[in-house]
């Protein structure tokens, strides 16, 4: 079971905490939700923690959302992933239109 | 020692759930080297991923049986199925592409090919038979 949390930061940042899998059952979770975020916030920084697995699937929740969001010149940035996750994100490429950094400070920065 | 285990799956999400859930038990009970078992349980999450959105048009009763072989330094999986052809093999999977404006998906078979050491494919009597083979690095 995929959870999802926001919480409103200063500044206009919206933090996204992901918890569970995101394999096909957990994608389908939150690809609505997700969309909904995307659709209406220009700064995302989205918590991978506790991202205990990444599968393909949620690569294109990642994407779709990124898109959206850099369409009106946003930025949606993924910080602390698990060595499994970051080796998905880089090894699909991911990481070259999603920026991944190790800390939450970290991401509030690269999308202020 | 090798250790070997089977499942049957429908293809839905929710039984990718419990997939999972008996991977993560086998590669515990197993003491499968960490990497190994990422590679294999992301492998074998693109495949039913790929089943459940491609694999069975037409099929009356889709079903998929999982045999997993796990020792040290090895790991393999055969995924037997009663959908439509499919051969990853032939697929070929470039990184250059556009991730702003193509298609937001198509990593899996990258995926699987990039984490796979071997890949092993035949149909035979209406079923697919797809063998996915993981090996340390010697």
């Amino acid at each position: 079971m995929m959870r999802l949390d926001q919480i409103e930061l200063p500044g206009d940042v919206l933090k996204v905490k992901l918890t569970g899998p995101l394999d096909i059952a957990g994608a389908g979770e939150i690809d609505m939700p997700f969309s909904v975020i995307a659709g209406h916030n220009d700064k995302v920084i989205v918590d991978f923690t506790d991202v205990t697995f990444l599968a393909s699937i949620g690569i294109r929740v990642l994407v779709k959302a990124a898109r959206a969001i850099s369409r009106r010149n946003g930025r949606l940035v993924v910080f602390n992933p698990t060595e499994d996750a970051h080796k998905v994100l880089r090894s699909t490429g991911v990481d070259t239109i999603i920026m991944v950094v190790t800390d939450e400070p970290s991401a509030i920065a690269a999308c202020s | 020692m090798s250790l070997e285990y089977r499942i049957s799956l429908k293809p839905t999400a929710s039984e990718v759930t419990r997939f999972n859930a008996w991977l993560d038990e086998k590669f515990a009970q197993s003491r499968l080297e960490k990497s190994l078992a990422a590679d294999l349980k992301l492998c074998l999450n693109e495949v039913m991923a790929n089943l459940i959105s491609y694999g069975f048009a037409g099929t009356v009763e889709p079903l998929a049986l999982v045999e997993i072989r796990l020792r040290p330094g090895y790991a393999s999986a055969t995924v037997a199925d009663n959908g439509v052809y499919f051969d990853i093999r032939e697929f070929n999977s470039s990184k250059a592409r556009d991730l702003m404006n193509g298609d937001p998906g198509g990593f899996g078979i990258a995926l699987i090919k990039e984490r796979a050491s071997r890949i092993n494919y035949q149909r035979d009597g209406g079923l697919n038979r797809l063998e996915i083979v993981c090996e340390a690095s010697p």
